[in-house]
C-alpha cells in the first residue's frame, strides 16, 4: 500500500514516501476514514492569461451526442455545460446560483416560477425566450431516451406566462426539482436549432445553438471536436474565457494518453483511468489531482427475495468483512475515504453543518471478521448463499467480485460469482426481481448537490435507483415528507433521519468514495474538477495560464 | 490479356460478395447483444432499451439485414454506426486517408529495409549474411506495441523528434511527421519478414541453371546480378508485399490504439466488440476491395514482369 503525501501550497502532489509490504494499515483497526495524504480539491485556482488552444482529453470515449439529455457518458456533459447553459448554477461547493434564470422559487408546494435574465441571446444572435426554455425542460423530461426523465417524474406541466416567466407545475411536492434545474435537466437550447432537427448534436452535426462561453465549432466524428469561446456571451468579463478555443480527443488508450500528457500533445484531461494515476504522478509536465464529489461505490444487496441477503443481520455481517482500506486503495488510488453512507459530503450543497454533524455520529465502516462470523451464527442460516454478479466484461468488475467472494467465505457465507452479460443490465437496474443474483457493485453518483436526492432513489419503493427492491414503510414515509419540504434546513433534518435508518437497515454496502482524477499540465490552471459540478458547470470557464 | 483481366475482376467479386455475407453471418450469430455496448453498462429504462433495438434494427432477420445493408452500399449509403452513432461513410473517409498514409510509409520502410537486408544476405555468404538475418531476427521478435512503446519513449518523449500520438491534421508534411514512428513499429516484423523471402529467393536464383550458364559465359557479376538473380528473385518477393500491404492495413489496430491515431484498423477493434453491424461490414468492405485490387495489381506487374505468363496466357 502506497502512501501518497501531498505538498501543499505548491499544489504539486509529490510521491514522498512508499512504503511496499502487504500490510493492512493502522487505520482498518480503528476504523479511521484513511492513511493516504491526498488532498482532494473543488477547484483550481483560475487561470491568469490568455491561451490560444487547449488540447483535453476525456478518457472515456467520443460522446454519441453533445445533448445533455441523452445519454450517461461523462463526456458529452463535459462539453456540453460549456456550450449550453443551466437555469441555475452548481457552484463548485455544490451550492446553486442563478444561471440563466435569476430566480427559480416555489410558490407553494407543487408551483416553482422560473424568471429568466433579460437580455440574454443565443450565439447565433436570437434572444432566449420563455418558448425555448419550455421546449427544453419538456426535451429533457419527455424524450423516452433522457437519462433525467426520473429526475423530472414530478414535473406535470411547463409553461410560459410571459416572455420571461416559466411555470412549472408538480403532481406532487418535489424540493428536488430546483436543483435538478443545475444539471443537465435544466440546460436550454436553442428552440429554433433543435426542433424537428434529426441531426440535432449528433456526431458532425454543428447546427446546435446554445448560450454558453464557448460555442461548437467542429466536431470531426471519429477524432474531434472543437469549441470556441463565445464572443457574445452575457456573463463574459475579465479573467473568463481566457481560454479562446478547447479541442476535445478521445484516446481511451490509457498508455497513448500518458503519453500525450507527458509530451505536451494533451494539455490535460478527466477521468484518468485507475492504471495511469501512478505514471501521471510522477510527471513533470503537469500535476495529478482528485476532484472532490458525490461519487461512491457499493454492493447493492436484492433484498425483496427469501434469500440471504433479505437478512438485516447477513447484510451487516457482509459490511462487517468488506475490507476499505483495500478497497479504496484499489479502486481510488488511495484516495478514496471509506463512505459511511451513500450520501457522502461531496453530495452535500446546503446545511453543511448539520450533515457532518450526523455524518460524525455515523458508525465507521470497519473490518471485524469477528463480529461478522458472530452476526452469520446468529442469523440462524447455517453457510448462506450468496451469489455475487460480475459483468463478465469488465476485469475490474470480475476482481471486485473475487474480493468480495474471499471476504464473505471467510465470515461463513457460501460465495459464488454469477458472471452475467450487459444484456443484464436491464433487468439489474430496475426494480425487478432477481432471484439468480443476491448482491452487485456499482459507482453512482448523486447528480444533485443534495443527499435526499440518493436517498429518494433508493429508499423509495420506486425509487429510480433502488435495484435491490428494499422497503421500509417509515422511510417511504419521511423521505415524502422530505419531497415535501422546501426550506433547506427543515428537509436536512428529515434527511439525516432517513440517512440513519438506511445506513441502521444496510439497504446499500457503500464502500468508498470515488474522488474524480484528473490532469492538467503545470502551465495552465483554472480547471474545474469537481462531480457533480463539472458535469454541469462551465468548468472551463476560468482555465487560462496559471502564471 | 484482357480476358485474363476479366476473370480477375470476376473471381474478385465473387470474393467480395462471399466475405461480407461471412462476416455479416458471423457478427449475427456472435454471442452477446450490441444493446449492451450501447448502455455502456449504464442503468437504463426497458422504454429506452426498446428505443435503441428499433433505432439499430437489431430485431430484423439476417437475410433482411444484409440484403438491406448491400442495397444501400449500392446506393451509397453504408448506413448509421450504432457504436458512434454517426453516418459509417463520414467515419471511414477521415480515417481511411490517416491508415493509407501509415501503411504506404510503413511500405516504404518495410521495402527498402527488407529488400537491402535480404540482398545483402542473399549475394554474400558469411558475415554480412549472418548479420543481416540476426537483425532481422531481432526486429522481427519485437510485437507493435512494444516496439511502440519503445518508440514513444526515446524519439518522441525524450528526444521530441516527432511528435508523441496523433495522425497529423491531413497534411502530406504532418502526415509524414506523425507517422514515422507508428509505421517504423508495424514495419518492423512485416520487413523482417520481406528480408528473409528475398535472402531466400536471391539464394535460389543464384544457384539456377540460367545464372550459372550467364556466369561461366563470362557475363559481367553486376550484370547477372541485376538482371538475371535480382529480377527473378523479386517475383515471389512482389506477391509476398501485394498479401503484407493488405495485412498491414488490418494490423495497424495495435499501432493506432498506442499512437491514438483515428485510423481503420482501431475503428475495426472497436466496431467488432461492440457488435456494430454497419461499421464491422463497410471496413471489411474496404479491406476485401483493397485484397482484390492489390492482387489485381500484382497479377498485371507479374504479367509485366514475367514473359511466361504472357504465353500461357495467350
Amino acid at each position: 500500500m502506497k502512501k501518497l503525501v501531498l505538498a501543499t501550497g505548491s499544489a504539486a502532489l509529490l510521491l514522498l514516501t512508499a512504503c511496499g509490504g502487504a500490510a493492512a494499515p493502522e487505520s482498518s483497526a480503528s476504523g479511521e476514514a484513511t492513511s493516504s495524504g491526498i488532498e482532494l480539491v473543488t477547484s483550481t485556482p483560475a487561470g491568469v492569461g490568455p491561451v490560444d488552444n487547449v488540447n483535453w482529453n476525456l478518457a472515456d470515449g467520443e460522446p454519441l451526442s453533445l445533448d445533455q439529455n441523452l445519454s450517461w457518458s461523462g463526456s458529452q456533459n463535459f462539453i456540453g455545460n460549456l456550450m449550453c447553459e443551466s437555469l441555475l448554477s452548481t457552484t463548485p461547493e455544490g451550492g446553486l446560483e442563478p444561471g440563466l434564470a435569476t430566480d427559480v422559487s416555489y410558490t407553494d408546494a407543487t408551483t416553482l416560477v422560473v424568471k429568466l435574465r433579460e437580455g440574454v441571446t443565443f450565439w447565433d444572435g436570437s434572444a432566449l425566450t420563455a418558448d425555448d426554455v419550455v421546449y427544453s425542460i419538456d426535451k429533457a423530461r419527455t424524450n423516452e431516451v433522457s437519462q433525467f426523465v426520473g429526475d423530472l417524474a414530478a414535473v406535470a406541466s411547463v409553461e410560459a406566462t410571459d416572455a420571461s416567466t416559466v411555470t412549472i407545475k408538480l403532481s406532487e411536492p418535489n424540493s428536488l426539482i430546483r436543483g435538478a434545474l443545475s444539471t443537465g435537466a435544466g440546460a436550454v437550447v436553442s428552440k429554433a436549432s433543435a426542433e424537428g432537427n434529426a441531426n440535432f448534436a449528433l456526431p458532425g452535426d454543428t447546427s446546435m445553438v446554445c448560450t454558453g462561453p464557448y460555442m461548437l465549432k467542429e466536431w470531426t466524428a471519429g477524432s474531434k471536436i472543437v469549441v470556441e469561446a463565445n464572443p457574445t456571451w452575457w456573463n463574459k468579463g475579465d479573467g473568463k474565457q481566457l481560454t479562446k478555443q478547447i479541442t476535445f480527443s478521445f484516446i481511451t488508450d490509457p498508455a497513448a494518453a500518458v503519453a500525450g500528457y507527458e509530451s505536451g500533445e494533451l494539455d490535460g484531461g478527466f477521468l484518468i483511468p485507475a492504471s495511469s494515476i501512478k505514471a501521471l504522478q510522477a510527471s513533470t509536465v503537469g500535476t495529478l489531482g482528485f476532484g472532490d464529489g458525490s461519487a461512491f461505490g457499493a454492493w447493492v444487496p436484492i433484498v425483496n427475495t427469501e434469500r440471504s441477503m433479505s437478512n438485516p443481520k447477513l447484510r451487516e455481517a457482509l459490511a462487517k468483512s468488506l475490507d476499505y482500506a483495500n478497497i479504496v486503495a484499489t479502486e481510488t488510488a488511495g484516495a478514496g475515504t471509506p463512505a459511511k453512507a451513500v450520501g457522502v459530503p461531496g453530495s452535500w450543497g446546503n446545511e453543511k453543518a448539520a450533515y457532518q454533524a450526523a455524518w460524525d455520529a455515523l458508525p465507521d465502516p470497519v473490518t471485524d471478521l469477528d463480529a461478522a462470523k458472530k452476526l452469520v451464527a446468529e442469523s440462524g442460516v447455517s453457510n448462506p448463499e450468496l451469489v455475487i454478479a460480475a459483468w463478465s466484461e469488465l476485469p475490474d468488475s470480475v476482481n471486485a467480485a473475487l474480493v468480495l467472494q474471499q471476504a464473505a467465505n471467510s465470515v461463513g457465507f457460501n460465495a459464488t460469482i454469477n458472471k452475467i452479460g450487459f444484456d443484464r443490465a436491464a433487468d439489474l437496474f430496475s426494480g425487478a426481481k432477481k432471484e439468480d443474483i443476491d448482491i452487485f457493485a456499482t459507482t453512482y453518483l448523486s447528480f444533485i448537490c443534495d443527499p435526499l436526492y440518493i436517498y429518494s432513489q433508493i429508499g423509495l419503493d420506486a425509487g429510480s435507483a433502488n435495484w435491490g427492491g428494499y422497503s421500509n414503510a417509515k422511510v417511504s414515509e419521511l423521505i415524502t415528507s422530505a419531497l415535501a419540504t422546501t426550506d433547506d434546513a427543515e428537509r436536512a433534518k428529515i434527511t439525516i433521519e432517513i440517512q440513519s435508518l438506511l445506513v441502521a437497515d444496510y439497504a446499500w454496502l457503500p464502500t468508498t468514495t470515488y474522488p474524480s482524477p484528473f490532469f492538467m499540465s503545470n502551465e495552465l490552471s483554472g480547471a474545474i474538477p469537481s462531480g457533480p459540478t463539472h458535469l454541469w458547470y462551465a468548468w472551463a470557464v476560468n482555465l487560462g495560464t496559471a502564471k | 490479356m484482357r480476358r485474363y483481366l476479366w476473370r480477375r475482376i470476376g473471381l474478385g467479386a465473387l470474393t467480395i460478395v462471399a466475405t461480407t455475407m461471412l462476416v455479416h453471418l458471423a457478427l449475427y450469430l456472435a454471442p452477446g447483444d450490441p444493446i449492451g455496448y450501447l448502455l455502456n453498462g449504464q442503468p437504463a429504462t426497458p422504454e429506452r432499451i426498446a428505443a435503441l433495438r428499433a433505432q439499430y434494427n437489431l430485431d430484423e432477420p439476417f437475410f433482411t439485414r444484409y440484403v438491406s445493408w448491400i442495397t444501400g452500399v449500392f446506393q451509397g449509403d453504408l448506413g448509421t454506426s450504432a457504436a458512434f452513432n454517426a453516418d459509417v461513410s463520414t467515419l471511414i473517409a477521415s480515417r481511411f486517408q490517416t491508415t493509407m498514409y501509415l501503411v504506404l510509409i510503413s511500405f516504404v520502410f518495410i521495402s527498402v529495409f527488407g529488400l537491402t537486408l535480404g540482398i545483402l544476405a542473399g549475394l554474400h555468404k558469411g558475415g554480412i549474411d549472418s548479420f543481416s538475418m540476426a537483425t532481422a531476427t531481432i526486429l522481427s521478435s519485437i510485437p507493435a506495441f512494444v516496439g511502440s512503446f519503445i518508440l514513444i519513449n526515446v524519439f518522441a518523449l525524450q528526444l521530441g523528434w516527432f511528435p508523441a500520438i496523433g495522425g497529423g491534421d491531413g497534411s502530406l508534411s504532418s502526415a509524414i511527421s506523425h507517422m514515422t514512428l507508428p509505421a517504423i513499429a508495424l514495419a518492423f516484423s512485416a520487413g523482417a519478414f520481406v528480408a528473409r523471402t528475398t535472402r531466400a529467393s536471391i539464394r535460389v536464383e543464384s544457384a539456377s541453371e540460367h545464372v550459372v550458364t550467364a556466369t561461366v559465359r563470362g557475363i559481367p557479376r553486376n550484370k547477372v546480378v541485376s538482371r538475371h538473380i535480382v529480377r527473378n528473385a523479386l517475383l515471389p518477393v512482389i506477391s509476398l508485399g501485394g498479401l503484407l500491404f493488405v495485412g498491414l492495413i488490418v494490423s495497424t489496430a495495435f499501432v493506432e490504439q498506442a499512437f491514438a491515431i483515428n485510423g481503420i484498423g482501431g475503428l475495426l477493434v472497436v466496431a467488432a466488440r461492440q457488435q456494430d453491424f454497419a461499421l464491422v461490414q463497410a471496413i471489411t468492405l474496404i479491406l476485401v476491395i483493397s485484397f482484390v485490387v492489390v492482387n489485381l495489381a500484382v497479377d498485371v506487374l507479374y504479367w509485366i514482369l514475367d514473359p511466361r505468363i504472357r504465353s500461357e496466357v495467350a
